[in-house]
């Protein structure tokens, strides 16, 4: 299959953006081009764990001069300063325009005298050789005023000059891939770097690889590692399950030839459909596939009901006749009911709906027309009847059953009770649920993004204006009001875009306020009086200024060119509509309702959490599906009242459906486990497989040995069913865990509730 | 009777170097090792600096203190109060209200200056071998050791390290700088003459 994807070329997209819906919203837009582009998404926290702690430091080094050097990777931070002579030369260069201490005391006869009298304290102590070499230039410091505005507010533990961690001993880089996190083969080759660079490093400190540790987190490595293992790891339990699968159905039927053509309606369902909506779409979701073949799963029945139900000395084709009005009836009402999903505003749920609806057309289709006539077409060459074997005890086991309609409608009306009361627990909308990483890779994640001090990037103010310039000056208004929400607490930082690139406006200021050489010079002088420095130091001090008051301004284009530009460009940004946004990221918010309150006051700029957004949108996915689900019931009702005239039969088939469907959610419920997108999608399939039980248990049979092939036939199906998804159930993957159990746990109980719910004959 | 000059010399000579081993071997090892100090040991210190950038020295007074393993404490009473702490890789510095802290990897020269310092008063040649190129000159009761940066960015801020003493004393501790800017400590709960040399600087 994988190999007939390749041949098709099949475009299988991995990101999650087309399960949510078209960005409407601020919030919206943000999430989603944060999730797409943003640099939370390009950060891989890396950790080196080894016994010596000198060992660690150049470890460290050697990883980071060797991942500086690759096209890979923006910036590698390991609490080394990076800066080269060029960059500082710029920053000292532009000192006056980018500082934020000028204005209009900071020349005064006063403000020189202060910053000589600091001058020469640090010429006394050992700071003597960071100040010396910037003296004449630069006495009043602006360019150190420069770097202390850029730097974080928490930095990371230390040791030697580099990020260690002494408990527990490791030591920590942070390295931001050129490639978005999504864009999984290129970061499968930065992790391939990053561990090059570890080997490298491991063997210039001459330590054995058994005595130390890389390890990297961060949604690339999560992703590249997901798509490994889950690839492995469905290869390996599809291989088991459809093995077993296999060995139960020869044994049943016993016929190779059975057992291959059985096959025939779910792979053209599924490759058939597969090609169709990449033709369509150009290009599939991987969701969409996943959820997708998933739902196809109630093709894998069509086939069995063919072969259970032919009698001795029946052609296949006869068999097929005699079925087809109940399949077809299964198949109508499913395919309507996926159907409504087509309709959806959401891409991935409009896809998954066209998938599974082409899927089971083709699949039924290729049960009908084609199966029969490769069964050989000689039912009475075969000594195949299952109304003579162990379904023939069974049926009489289960004949002595009671129907007990009121006990289905007990266990929905329970069901729908115990779920609604449940209601706040009920739903899983953590957007991380679905791209599903154990929880031992979360806790390190966070553990290393603490250690690191990693701002997360929940809580942001966002501004919208028309130009570069009017974001700028906006969010240095904003800056300004944000000092006071600092000392209150209820932050402890925030960041913003005119910290690094200060408005036109502001630079223009800062410009009127360095006073001409005459004033200068004489301020200087006085305020030189009585201290030691020699009487021409400062020249170069009073050149710079001179020319700084008649520097070009920098703009967004300027500091593209730098370091900083990388930096900027996520904080300032212009969206498809011209607009332009500056994002000012709020640091460890410690009172979310007072900031909202705060924020609340001033409308021209919006307050986000991207985590409630991404929840709220999940909800939005969920909801909708929901709603579909419900028309769909609905519309299943009107096929069955039409398809299952005359009278009441419509409810003897739909009670065990629904009540299937309600006692397996509150099953799951009860144990507490939060329903995601997998476990409703896998809900659906519940209902369609169930649905297709009830349809066949409801047949009006003109013999008693039929109601025993139906009865093989279910079982059959039932078991086969429970063989394949009770493996995946196994995983340790949690998304096909959460499929597969749901699943199993359903078609048994389905199973069972459609026999006891089946009409009195 | 004749004697056999050059014999007689030899057999003085060797006789000498019997005698006095330890003046023969003497380097700059033993100097080193002579001046290791337990911790606590506190030393008076006068500090002049002639930089470039002033028309005229900086004199600092105060107390030095070896913090083993790897520490040190300079205390400056006069002109002003700064007190200068070095530990586990950082250095602090405190005046007033005022704290600076660095990390002493991140600052070559002045890590240059701490190890040469720790170094000495800890005996630890090993350590000054691994960074410096050392010269003795001088003798016992009258040596300096240069000691020179083997890395070249270290050697293009700072040129030398002259540490002088007298026997196991240390005397005078000098920073000599590419450009001719240059510090020079001495330490004065010591010998007299110290005291002497330095009243004739002011």
């Amino acid at each position: 299959m994988v190999g007939l994807w390749a041949l098709l070329n099949i475009q299988i997209r991995s990101d999650l953006t087309a399960f949510l819906p078209d960005a409407k919203t601020d919030a919206e837009i943000l999430l989603l081009d944060e999730l797409q582009n943003g640099v939370s998404s390009r950060l891989i926290p890396v950790a080196v764990i080894a016994d010596d702690l000198d060992a660690l430091v150049s470890m460290s080094k050697s990883m980071a001069t060797q991942l500086g050097k690759s096209e890979l990777f923006n910036q590698i931070h390991n609490g080394q300063q990076s800066i080269d002579s060029a960059q500082l030369e710029w920053v000292i260069r532009h000192r006056y325009l980018l500082s934020p201490n000028i204005d209009a005391e900071r020349f005064t006869q006063g403000s020189l005298r202060e910053a000589l009298d600091e001058r020469m304290w640090e010429l006394g102590s050992a700071a003597e050789f960071a100040v010396k070499d910037l003296l004449a230039r630069d006495p009043t410091h602006e360019s150190l005023a420069v770097f202390k505005q850029w730097q974080p507010t928490v930095e990371p533990e230390t040791h030697r000059g580099v990020w260690v961690q002494s408990d527990p001993q490791r030591a920590l880089l942070m390295v931001e891939t050129a490639a978005p996190g999504f864009d999984l083969d290129a970061q499968a080759l930065a992790i391939a770097a990053i561990q090059n660079a570890y080997l490298n490093a491991l063997a210039e400190n001459d330590i054995q690889s058994g005595d130390s540790q890389l390890m990297m987190t961060g949604p690339g490595p999560f992703g590249v590692e997901l798509r490994s293992t889950t690839q492995a790891e469905s290869q390996w339990f599809s291989t088991i399950a459809v093995t077993l699968l296999i060995i139960f159905l020869f044994a049943v039927y016993r016929s190779v030839r059975w057992v291959i053509i059985g096959a025939l309606p779910l792979a053209s369902g599924v490759l058939l459909a597969i090609v169709a909506i990449n033709s369509g779409y150009g290009g599939l979701h991987g969701i969409t596939l996943a959820f997708g073949v998933t739902l196809l799963g109630v093709a894998i029945d069509y086939p069995l009901h063919l072969f259970s139900h032919q009698t001795t000395g029946e052609s296949a084709n006869d068999t097929m006749r005699r079925i087809w009005p109940t399949l077809r009836l299964g198949v109508a009402s499913t395919c309507i009911a996926y159907l409504t999903m087509v309709l959806s505003d959401f891409e991935g749920l409009a896809q998954l709906g066209w998938l599974t609806v082409i899927g089971l057309l083709i699949a039924a289709a290729t049960t009908r027309w084609l199966l029969p006539g490769l069964m050989t077409n000689k039912g009475q060459d075969r000594n195949f009847d299952a109304a003579t074997g162990w379904a023939r005890q069974w049926r009489a086991w289960f004949s002595r059953c009671p129907r007990i309609h009121w006990l289905l409608m007990l266990t929905m009306v329970i069901g729908l009770l115990l779920w609604l009361s449940s209601r706040p627990q009920l739903w899983q909308d953590d957007l991380g649920s679905l791209t599903p990483v154990s929880e031992e890779s979360q806790r390190l994640d966070q553990q290393l993004r603490q250690a690191l001090a990693a701002p997360d990037l929940r809580f942001m103010a966002v501004l919208k204006a028309d130009s570069p310039e009017s974001a700028l000056r906006a969010s240095e208004r904003l800056g300004n009001e944000l000092d006071e929400v600092v000392e209150t607490g209820w932050i402890t930082g925030y960041d913003s875009p005119s910290r690094y690139l200060p408005s036109t406006s502001t630079q223009l200021q800062r410009q009127a306020h360095l006073p001409d050489p005459e004033t200068l010079t004489m301020r200087l002088r006085a305020a030189q009086s009585g201290m030691p420095f020699k009487a021409d130091l400062f020249r170069p001090f009073l050149l710079e200024v001179d020319q700084a008051r008649v520097q070009q301004p920098l703009v967004l284009g300027d500091i593209l060119q730098t370091p900083l530009g990388a930096l900027v460009t996520t904080l300032l940004k212009q969206s498809p509509d011209g607009q332009w946004r500056a994002m000012i990221p709020l640091h460890s918010v410690n009172d979310a309702v007072e900031l909202e309150a705060w924020f609340a006051e001033r409308p021209w700029v919006k307050f986000i959490d991207l985590k409630a957004s991404s929840e709220n949108m999940v909800a939005g996915f969920r909801n909708e599906m929901l709603w579909r689900m419900a028309a769909a019931t609905m519309v299943i009702l009107l096929i069955l009242m039409v398809g299952l005239r005359p009278g009441r039969r419509w409810v003897f088939v739909l009670l065990p459906v629904l009540a299937t469907v309600l006692a397996t959610a509150s099953l799951l419920n009860l144990m507490s486990i939060r329903l995601s997108l997998f476990h409703m999608t896998s809900l659906m399939l519940v209902g369609g497989i169930v649905l297709d039980y009830a349809l066949f248990f409801d047949r009006e049979e003109s013999e008693p040995d039929e109601s025993i092939r139906t009865f093989h036939a279910l079982s059959v199906c039932c078991v086969s069913t429970l063989t394949v998804f009770g493996i995946l159930g196994l995983s340790q993957i949690p998304v096909l865990r959460a499929i597969g159990s749901t699943v199993a746990c359903g078609v048994f109980l389905g199973y069972f509730l459609a026999i006891l719910g089946r009409r009195q004959n | 009777m004749s004697i056999n000059w050059t014999k007689a010399t030899g057999v003085t000579l060797l006789l000498y170097g019997l005698l006095c081993p330890a003046a023969m071997a003497w380097d700059a090892a033993d100097v080193v090792r002579g001046l290791a100090k337990k911790g606590g040991d506190v030393a008076q210190f006068t500090e002049i600096k002639y930089l470039k950038a002033l028309d005229r020295p900086i004199r600092l007074d105060g107390e030095v203190r070896f913090t083993p393993p790897d520490g040190m404490e300079k205390k400056v009473t006069a002109p002003y109060e700064e007190l200068m702490t070095v530990s586990a890789g950082k250095l602090k510095l405190q005046r007033g209200k005022k704290v600076r802290e660095i990390e002493l990897d991140r600052h070559p020269v002045a890590q240059a200056f701490v190890m040469a310092f720790v170094s000495t008063l800890a005996g630890n040649i090993e350590g000054l071998e691994a960074h410096y190129d050392i010269i003795l000159e001088g003798e016992i009761r009258g040596w300096t050791l240069e000691l020179t940066p083997k890395a070249d960015e270290l050697r293009d801020k700072v040129s030398q390290i002259r540490v002088s003493g007298n026997t196991d004393l240390l005397q005078s501790f000098e920073t000599l700088q590419p450009n001719g800017d240059r510090s020079i400590m001495y330490f004065s709960n010591l010998p007299t003459e110290l005291g002497a040399s330095v009243e004739v600087i002011e």
